[in-house]
């Protein structure tokens, strides 16, 4: 029972790691757009500027969602089966029992006051992300260092803190996971209030401590009748590691009457079915990463949508409005809206307008016209090229804006 | 030869040689749009760059070229009939800068003319003043800069005067304005640029060369190359270039911050992303 259940851990652990390893160096995929965390430094700047930070997508708020339903259900599983970190953690601490190097054990008041330091950590990268409205962290992030095959806003300092997560690893379990990790940080209070909780049965408990000590958290489970503690991890490891099986002393689930345990495989389920719904979510229902709105709405709008070449990050989304807001012969007055998509490749555009004020050609010159930028006395180049749309084809502008809908109409 | 052979060549003949023909056409009908726009002939180098663009659809140097001899070609139609003054001026600054940009002083001066008409403000008699400098035609500008009133003079409109007098050779007027140019410690980089080009007409070496420092220091950094390529070209610092102690003021580094965007490609290497969110300058 105990092997097969830490063996059906660390395979889910590898799929995932795997998987986010083939994302990073097979696919070179973004993966930064599936982090939850991603999701918290994200989400002040969405909801106050409508733009997600560099580089993050609005996947990251789907995962997060999906996390943080995972923690309400299994309390941090998320730590126990997915973050690669925390399967690289367990995993160099495991070589460090084979090498026979020594264990630390930090447990009582030394913990308790080490765990506080995550809260610090994630109150001090979020103030100063929101401040600055860019992951300004990113370049110490050892995770960030790993996915984007070293960025090149990397700093050394991302691999002298891997370096010590790697040395404390060895030597302490999960110690970046339990002290130091400020996603820990967010899902610790959804997760004092998780469903599924580990339970001992007193009468059936012989108090040996096996299940204290196969703790990677240093939860007393021996001292408790059902796991509380927000920071427990449903890993299982206590469920696995107890002697007593008839009757159980030490069984997991959801609170009910008769007492019946759940299997790991349920756990593995709920697991693997809030990550894969929050994936899809993201796909059936994309969010713009970028919104930006301007004027009072008229009674009548439209939407044209494009497919923009050059619109690659939030940078370049931001210099979109620039040449949407322009004010010299291509002005367009009745632009009401515009979403988009940024992406390396293609990127999707919405642009709502109002019809009596401007029109599609309108706007698509104005997205693609070199603009005289006042403030530096210089003309700048539109970086963008709409889908469908030759700069070449088309007809002489009109002599006055009746074409653009007129002067009358401004937002 | 192998008879084999003759097919895969004569595919490979017929696909490459037209690409390169076409190549070959649209590089010179962008040599010949370029000869049109020096010559100030808008509408053929417009004709000329679309013929390049649409030869060579792959060369966006091409496409971009079109784009803005075409957005020209329409603002100056427009100059003349626009009633909204300040969208006027705003089409004027941007023609001056493609002008000027393109080395056509002679269509710079007579819109220069006609702005500084409409406006006679220090700005505009300034630059046209510098239009009739880079004519050579420093009576004229003199000129300018005398009929402006005197409450409307700048340090920077000064520091023309006085370099337009030095270039007539009158060096002992050109002296008694240099010394009315007081130039605050918030002056701007043009008016310190202007100054420096004075005191380096003047001889006054350590001067120029302390300005030209200053007014290095004071140019956001994506400006910093425009003003030092300048500074290489400009007669006044002619004599001074091949020293030791320009080239030293050249390594000067601004220390102004620069726009909220550096307008680069990738933010993950662009110095201001922390500041890239407030902006909505490219």
């Amino acid at each position: 029972m105990t092997g097969r259940m830490l063996l059906t851990r660390r395979v889910v652990q590898a799929g995932f790691l795997g998987l986010v390893l083939w994302g990073a160096f097979v696919a070179g995929g973004n993966c930064e757009r599936w982090c939850p965390f991603g999701g918290v430094e994200a989400i002040y700047t969405y909801a106050t500027e409508g733009d997600v930070l560099c580089s993050l997508g609005t996947s990251n708020f789907f995962i997060l969602g999906g996390v943080l339903l995972m923690t309400l259900l299994v309390r941090r599983a998320f730590c126990a089966y997915v973050c690669p970190i925390g399967t690289l953690s367990e995993w160099l601490h495991r070589v460090g029992r084979r090498l026979r190097l020594p264990e630390l054990r930090v447990t009582g008041t030394a913990d308790r006051l080490l765990a506080l330091a995550k809260y610090g950590l994630l109150a001090i990268i979020l103030w100063l992300t929101w401040q600055a409205g860019e992951l300004i962290f990113r370049g110490f992030d050892p995770c960030y260092a790993l996915i984007s095959r070293h960025g090149a806003d990397i700093t050394y300092w991302a691999y002298v803190v891997s370096a010590a997560i790697v040395v404390l690893s060895l030597l302490v379990m999960l110690p970046f996971c339990r002290w130091f990790c400020p996603l820990a940080a967010v899902l610790n209070p959804p997760s004092r209030f998780g469903l599924m909780r580990v339970r001992r049965h007193a009468e059936a408990c012989r108090d040996c401590g096996v299940c204290t000590k196969s703790c990677p958290v240093a939860i007393p489970v021996d001292q408790v009748d059902q796991v509380r503690a927000a920071r427990c991890l449903s890993c299982l490891n206590c469920v696995a590691a107890c002697p007593r099986t008839q009757p159980r002393a030490l069984s997991w689930g959801p609170p009910s009457r008769s007492g019946r345990a759940w299997s790991q495989a349920a756990l593995i389920l709920i697991v693997l079915a809030c990550a894969s719904t929050a994936v899809v979510a993201s796909y059936l229902f994309p969010l713009p990463s970028f919104v930006k709105s301007r004027g009072t709405k008229p009674a009548q709008t439209m939407e044209v949508q494009f497919r923009v070449e050059g619109l690659t990050c939030r940078g370049r989304a931001n210099m979109l409005v620039y040449y949407l807001d322009r004010d010299d012969l291509y002005r367009i007055p009745g632009y009401l809206r515009v979403e988009a998509w940024p992406s390396p490749s293609i990127a999707d555009v919405h642009v709502t307008y109002d019809p009596q004020a401007t029109d599609v050609a309108a706007i698509q010159r104005a997205m693609t016209e070199p603009y005289y930028d006042a403030a530096a006395d210089r003309w700048r180049m539109s970086p963008f090229q709409i889908e469908g749309f030759d700069p070449l084809d088309q007809p002489p502008l009109a002599e006055d804006n009746e074409q653009q809908g007129g002067q009358g109409k401004d937002y | 030869m192998n008879v084999q052979l003759l097919f895969p060549m004569l595919v490979l003949v017929l696909t490459v040689q037209p690409q390169t023909l076409r190549a070959d056409s649209a590089d010179q009908a962008f040599a010949h749009g370029e000869k049109l726009l020096a010559k100030a002939d808008f509408d053929g180098a417009l004709k000329a760059f679309a013929q390049a663009a649409k030869a060579d659809r792959a060369n966006s140097e091409y496409l971009q070229h079109y784009a803005l001899v075409n957005q020209i070609v329409n603002s100056r139609k427009r100059l003349a009939t626009e009633k909204d003054a300040a969208q006027w001026e705003q089409l004027a600054r941007g023609l001056h800068a493609f002008y000027i940009g393109e080395g056509l002083y002679g269509e710079a001066l007579v819109l220069d003319r006609q702005v500084h008409e409409r406006l006679n403000t220090a700005s505009s008699a300034g630059i046209l003043a510098e239009t009739q400098l880079a004519l050579n035609r420093p009576a004229d500008a003199t000129d300018v800069l005398t009929a402006l009133d005197a409450q409307k003079h700048t340090p920077g409109t000064r520091a023309l005067q006085g370099l337009a007098l030095a270039r007539q050779g009158k060096k002992d007027e050109a002296r008694q304005i240099a010394h009315t140019v007081k130039l605050a410690a918030d002056s701007g980089p043009g008016s310190i640029y202007t100054a420096a080009r004075l005191q380096a007409a003047l001889g006054n070496t350590d001067e120029a060369l302390g300005l030209l420092k200053r007014c290095f220091q004071a140019v956001a950094p994506s400006q910093l190359d425009g003003f030092k390529n300048h500074a290489k070209r400009s007669p006044e610092f002619s004599s001074l270039v091949t020293t030791d102690a320009f080239a030293q003021v050249l390594e000067t580094k601004s220390l102004v911050p620069e726009s909220p965007c550096s307008g680069g490609t990738r933010c993950a290497n662009c110095p201001m992303r922390g500041k890239c969110g407030g902006s909505q300058q490219p």
